[in-house]
Order: structure tokens, then sequence, then C-alpha cells
């Protein structure tokens, strides 16, 4: 396998730690997974430091989780942005979309722009 | 990549359209004494739009050129030249360059060694007016359009921003494409200066296929490349993504034609854009005046959109007007627009409708006649159906053909003003009529006989200015083109107030020619026919304009090709006038069928007044007729065209047709109505045939011959004075 979950769940919560490749070849399988837990519990957390690779697929699926939450009044949090992760999350100006707290160091900060769509989200845009 | 031929295609018809209006323009300067600022204004646009365009596809010879024309009229705009006449002549010289340049680009070809020679001329005219020319930028030179108003030239720093937006199909994923390598390039090259992404489309992640694509995304994109460029950097995605480019100089009309083709609730759609910052607030208000100016027939085209509790009120204002803007708004292209909802096709397509048309209304008429013979009432019920759906058929397919003859006359605004000025006359040329709609092809091949006929009007009609004053006459002479419908035929005139016809002098010269003999005593009408013979030309000296005597005869020649006729009517000091009459359309008439004898006959329906029947009483010795108390002259076809009086039929009939104005009855033997008649040409041998103008096929199978009236009348009018003598 590509790529790693582990899995930590509460009645309230559950964090998913996700690590290696994530891409078109595994999106089927983790929104089948994930989708049973969005139905259990109200807050999902994602923690993505160990991703290696991420593409358009998988942040449609975080998009639309996020939506999802968001109708639902639930909570859905990314943790620790990988570089492949906020580079996309950069270049797609969805960083205020997700509204998560992003730590770059001022080592890695030449790597994004930032120049767009790291404020808050228009709400009429949602 | 084929979407470039096409969109440098439009640049071409684009330009050729700009440099029309540029000449109509400065010719309209000409007349007058202070040239009216938004004039000059309007050239300096027409100029800027042409150098951006070119500037756009790479074309450097009309971007350096058309640059230093751009400083002139810059200059001239800020009042730091003067306007003067001299200025026009040389703008028109400098319009006539950029259309060679714009040809010689479109066609791919190297400039040919003229135009490179004519390029210097002008530049040095140019240069030496301007001191020196403000160099042209970089960006500039590569990607430079329209301005929005001659008073805001687009900033240069936002000149290569780009819009682009994208849509990305569902299976964009499943192909195996991301989109993000798609903007990975894209900062490769230039560089993505704001994007928004489209994630209202993303289902819930109940109804989420993860392996779909529901992306979308709105991206200002700084790149000083050009479109072509900016386009194959999609090339990998193309069928797999909607994308739309907005040049750097989009307009607010763009911005319109964006909203309508993206058919998304609009203001979402203004959001996202100014958003991204491709869309400023003064553009915003640019589009709400545009479309508030044209508030016709809302259309319900776009979608409701999902109003938010509070939406700024200027928003609304937009998507009212956009709302409320008419389908038919003459700027918007892409849905239910006049300009995309014509469509090119090859000529030769229209052709072979026509023909089989043709065929159809043939077959039509055999079909009647089956069926009275017949006399099944379900099938004659049925065939008079078809017949009239064939009717419709054949006027819409004809009427396919049917174009303007407007553009036609516009251009010889420039012949005339040329031809005027080289021959030191003050011409004045007036159209009327340029609505009046005809069949293509005689637009196409009416343009040479005009153009000759106007040439012979400047060169021999118009008198010079001296000559004029002497006559007592205003020195600026008159010249109208005038064209108008006529029973079923199209009347073109070209008119002048210049000296007339000589009688005199094209009476001796037809004698010293030969070609009439001294002693005949001709009319005046006749004498005016006279210089449409072969050969003919009173002119002392032969000038590049006319006087070679080659021209007339091919000016009837041509027009009689075209089953036309032309008259001149014309006199001393007063001036002549050219008449052509041309029919509507060339291929099928409604017709009227009748027999003489044994033989059918056809007359066009539009040239018949009406049939009455013919008593022997009625008539005088001299074939006259008492019509209501008018005395109405007849004459015998069978006469005519030595045909045996057919003693048979006891009741005759008289028709009356009418030709130019005046009326003329014919003795028929037996009437049969309304007929759709397919011309079909006369064979070689019988071309010269007089009266008969062409022959069509019956539905019996039989064959009519299709009297041509005019003929006829000059003929039966000419047997009648033999008669007399």
């Amino acid at each position: 396998m590509s790529y790693t979950v582990e899995l930590q769940e509460d009645e309230q919560s559950c964090t998913i730690t996700l690590s290696g490749k994530l891409n078109a070849y595994n999106v089927k399988e983790f929104k089948e997974m994930i989708f049973p837990i969005t139905e259990r519990v109200p807050t999902i957390i994602i923690d993505v430091k160990g991703v290696t690779e991420f593409d358009s697929s998988f942040l449609q699926l975080f998009i639309s989780l996020k939506n999802s939450a968001f109708q639902l009044g639930h909570i859905f949090k990314i943790l620790s942005h990988s570089k492949p992760v906020l580079q996309i999350f950069d270049t797609f100006g969805l960083i205020g979309f997700f509204s998560d707290k992003v730590v770059v160091s001022s080592k890695d900060r030449k790597d994004y722009k930032f120049n767009y769509g790291t404020g808050r989200f228009p709400k009429i845009l949602r | 990549m084929e979407n470039m031929e096409e969109v440098r295609e439009v640049f071409t018809a684009e330009c050729s359209e700009i440099l029309q209006k540029m000449e109509s323009i400065l010719l309209e300067l000409e007349e007058v004494e202070v040239p009216p600022e938004e004039k000059i204004h309007e050239l300096f646009r027409f100029i800027h739009t042409i150098k951006g365009s070119a500037g756009i596809f790479g074309y450097e010879a009309i971007v350096s050129f058309t640059h230093i024309v751009e400083s002139l009229l810059d200059k001239i705009r800020e009042g730091i030249l003067p306007f003067k006449k001299e200025s026009i002549g040389l703008l028109l010289d400098c319009r006539d360059h950029i259309s060679e340049l714009i040809e010689a680009a479109a066609n791919g070809n190297p400039l040919e060694r003229n135009t490179i020679k004519n390029q210097e001329k002008l530049t040095g005219i140019l240069e030496n007016l301007l001191g020196v020319v403000p160099p042209l930028s970089n960006n500039e030179a590569v990607a430079q359009t329209v301005v929005q108003s001659p008073e805001k030239v687009v900033k240069k720093s936002k000149s290569y921003l780009w819009h682009i937006s994208l849509r990305f199909k569902e299976d964009t994923i499943r192909n195996g494409l991301d989109p993000f390598s798609t903007f990975q390039y894209l900062n490769r090259v230039g560089e993505i200066i704001r994007l928004y992404t489209l994630t209202n489309k993303v289902p819930t992640i109940e109804n989420l296929d993860p392996e779909g694509c529901y992306l979308g995304f709105e991206i200002l994109y700084k790149c000083d490349k050009d479109l072509l460029f900016v386009q194959e950097a999609f090339e990998f995605v193309q069928y797999d993504c909607d994308i739309y480019i907005l040049s750097p100089h989009r307009k607010p009309e763009d911005w319109i034609e964006f909203f309508i083709y993206r058919k998304e609730p609009i203001i979402r759609l203004v959001r996202s854009l100014l958003y991204t910052k491709s869309l400023d607030k003064k553009t915003l208000k640019l589009i709400k005046i545009n479309y508030k100016k044209s508030k016709e027939n809302p259309v319900k085209e776009l979608e409701q959109p999902i109003i938010n509790n509070h939406v700024e009120e200027e928003i609304s204002d937009i998507h009212h007007s956009l709302d409320t803007k008419n389908e038919n708004s003459p700027k918007s292209k892409e849905f239910g627009t006049k300009e995309n909802k014509s469509i090119r096709i090859d000529s030769s397509k229209l052709d072979i409708l026509i023909n089989l048309v043709g065929e159809l209304v043939v077959n039509g008429a055999s079909l009647t006649q089956i069926s009275t013979e017949r006399k099944d009432s379900n099938l004659i019920e049925i065939v008079s159906h078809l017949n009239v759906l064939i009717n419709e058929i054949r006027d819409t397919s004809l009427n396919l053909r049917m174009v303007q003859i407007g553009e036609t006359f516009n251009r010889f605004h420039r012949v005339v003003r040329d031809i005027s000025q080289e021959l030191n006359k003050d011409v004045q040329l007036t159209i009327t009529g340029g609505e009046t709609e005809l069949d293509k092809i005689v637009v196409e091949k009416i343009n040479d006989p005009l153009m000759h006929l106007i040439r012979n009007s400047l060169d021999h009609g118009i008198e010079s200015i001296e000559d004029r004053i002497a006559k007592g006459k205003s020195p600026r002479g008159k010249l109208s083109l005038h064209a108008y419908h006529e029973a079923g035929n199209i009347v073109i005139e070209v008119k002048d107030d210049g000296k007339g016809l000589d009688k005199k002098k094209i009476l001796k010269k037809a004698i010293e020619k030969g070609i009439v003999n001294a002693e005949k005593n001709l009319s005046d009408a006749e004498i005016h026919r006279l210089i449409f013979k072969a050969g003919f030309s009173t002119a002392e000296k032969v000038t590049s304009i006319s006087g070679r005597g080659v021209g007339l005869d091919v000016v009837e020649k041509n027009i009689e090709s075209l089953r036309g006729s032309i008259t001149l009517f014309s006199e001393e000091n007063k001036g002549s006038t050219f008449q052509i009459r041309l029919p509507l359309t060339l291929a099928i008439i409604d017709g009227f069928l009748f027999k003489i004898y044994n033989f059918y006959y056809v007359v066009p329906l539009y040239q018949i007044v009406e049939c009455i029947e013919y008593k022997d009483e009625d008539s005088t010795e001299n074939d006259f007729i008492n019509l209501r108390g008018n005395l109405l002259p007849f004459f015998r076809l069978s006469k005519l065209f030595h045909l045996p009086e057919d003693s048979s039929t006891s009741r005759k009939n008289i028709l009356i047709l009418q030709n130019m104005g005046s009326q003329v009855g014919i003795l028929v033997d037996s009437l049969h109505g309304e007929f759709q008649t397919v011309i079909k040409p006369l064979g070689k041998l019988f071309q010269n045939l007089k009266g008969i103008s062409g022959t069509t096929v019956l539905g019996s199978g039989e064959v009519a011959l299709i009297l041509d009236v005019g003929m006829l009348f000059q003929r039966a009018s000419f047997l009648q004075k033999e008669d007399i003598l």
C-alpha cells in the first residue's frame, strides 16, 4: 500500500493520521473508509504530516469533507500540513477556505507564495 | 491548433471591418472644415486596436507600422500637430498599406517589394511629421489591444494580465490528469497572480464520486506571451476542460459574453472575479452602463442566482441589467446573438440547394398535373399542401442568397474620391437605398459594371470645376447611386449632374466610325444607345480612367448576362442617368402560363397587370382595345412569332403586361394560370434569340418558352412602326 492510515476514535471525534502517497489511485478507497466515520462522529481531524504526495482528487475530497461539515455544523480540521499538501492548498488558494492553522518555518517560506486565498474565505463563494 | 486558424480569420475580418470604417470616417472628415474631436479619437482607437490585435498574433510588421501611425494620431488628438486636409490623404495611404500588411500576414506571405518600398516611403513621411517616434515598449510589441475609451488607455503594467476561466469535466481525474499539474506549468511560464477555486460544485461526502472532478477555477494570470501561447498551455487538458480565456484587454462587453457563456449564477461569478481582481469595480460600472442602454426584451437566459441575505447593491444591479439584456444585443457573440446566429457556408452548397429546389419545383408541377388528371380529391388535397410547402422552401432558399447592396455601394466612396482628385474635380457621392437586397451572385457581378459607369460619369459626365462655374453650376459635382425595388426587379441608378451626352458629337463620331449611316434620322434615344456600341468613345484623349472605347458595350453585355437591362437618360448640361434593371433572382420565378396556337409560353407573374376577355368588337383596326375608356395597344404574338392563327378557340384573352411603366396587351389563345418557373437557359444555338429569355419544363414534360417582356416591347413597337410606315 502506498499510504497508511492510523485511526484514533472516541465518541465525539476521530483523528486520522495519514502518510505516504495520496492520489487518484487510492482516493476511492479512502472515501469509502472515511464516509462512515463522518456519519458516526461530528469532529474529524486529519493529520497529514507524513503525506509525501497529494493531488487534486484528494484535495477535492477534503473540500467535500469541509463542505459537508460546514453544512452539518460539524468540524473538519487538517493538522500539520506537509509540503505537498500545503503547496497544493497554496496554489489553489484554499488555505483560507479550510481555515486551519498552518505552520511554516522561515526556511520553507520560499516554497510557497501565499499570494491569495489565505484570508477569510468569502461566505458568498463557499 | 485549429482554433487559432479561426481566431486568425476573425482577426483579419475584424481588421478589414475596422479599416473600412476608418476609410469612411476619413472620407467624412474630408467634407468638414474642422474635424470633430471624437472622430480623431475614433481613428486613433481603430489603429490602436489593429496594433493590439496584430501584437497578439505576433505580426511585428503590422505592429511597428501601426505604431507610427498611432503616434501621429496621438499627436493630432493632443493638438500637438494640426489636422490638415493633406493628412487625410496620407492616412488613407497608410490605411491601404495596413490593409496590404494584414493581407500578407493572414496569408502567411512575405511582403512584396512594392509594399516594402511603400512602407519606407510612408514611414519617411510620417517620421518627418512626427520628428521623433516614441519607442515601442516591449509589452506593447507583443500584447497590446483594445482600449476601453480614448481617455483611458490600459495601464501598461496591467496589459498582460490574462483572465482564464476553467471548468474541468467530470472525467478529468479518471483520464489521469491533475489540474494541479496544469497550474504548475502555468506558474513556470508565467505567474498565477490570483486564483479562485470554485468549491461549490463539489458534492457533499455522501454523494461524492472521489474519482470525478467537480472543480472550476478563475485565474488572473500574468504572462507576456501571446494568446497562442496561453492557449497552448492548455493543450493537454483541452478535451477535459471548458476553457475561456479573456485577453489582457478585455472590455466590458467581453465580460458580458463570458457571463452568458458560463451560464452560472451571476453573483457568484462576479464575486469570484472581484476576488481574483480580474474585474474591478470601475469595469463593473461600465458593464452596468453598457447594458442599461439595451433594455429590451428581457431574456431569462441566465439562471436565477442564489441571492444571499446581503448582496452588494451594485452586483444586483448588474444582474438586473444582464437579465434584461436583449438576446440580440449586437455586442455579444456566444449565445443567441446576431453574429453567431449567422453561419458562413460555401456558396457552392447553396447552389446545390437551389438546383435541388429547382428540380423539386419541376417535379411538384408534374405531380400537380397528374393529381388533377386523376381527379382523386385526397391526392389533390395532399398535392396542394405539398405545393404550398414547396413554395415556401423555394422562397426561403432563394432568400438565403439575398444580400444588401449597401456594402458594394459604399466601396465607391473611395473610388469617387481618388478619381475625382486625380481629375482635379470636386465630386460628392450620395448613396440611397443601400438596404435593398438582391441575389449574391448579382451583387458580385454588378460591381464591375457599376465601377465602369461611375468612372465614366466622373471622367466624361461631370465637368471640371472651372467649367462648372462658367456654366453657372455649383463647383461641386453630384453623383448619386440609388437602388430600389420595382415590380420584381431591382433598379440601380447612377446619376450625375454633369454635361450630359453631346448628341452631335456622338452622331459625328458614329458616322466617322461607320457605326451608323449618315443619312439615317435617329431619335434621341437611339443616339444615346450608340454609346453602348463596341469601340465607341468620344473622349478626345484617353485617360487612365476611361476613354478607350472599351467599356459600355462590356457593361451592357455583363448586365444582359444577368438578364438585366441598361437604359440611359441624358439631358445636355443637366446630367445623365444610367438605369440598370436586374431580376431579383436568377433561378426560379413565379410565372404565368398561357398558350398560343399549340405552344406554351410563360411571362413573369409580376409583369402581368390583368387578364381581360378579348372581344373582336372591342378592338380597332390598328390593334388597340378600349380598356375602361383608355386606349391600350396590344399585339398578336402569333404574328410576331409567325404562328398560324388558331381559330378553334372562340374565346381569346388579352394579357395586359407592364414594363418600365408602360402597358401593352398581348393576345393569347388560352390561359393556364400561375406556374412556378424554373428557368433553364437557352442553349448556345438560341442565345441570340430576341424576345425569349429562357425555357422551362412543364409538369407534362413539355417545354414552355419564357417571354422576355422588355425585348418584346421593343420589338413590338418597332414592328408597329414598320407596319404604319
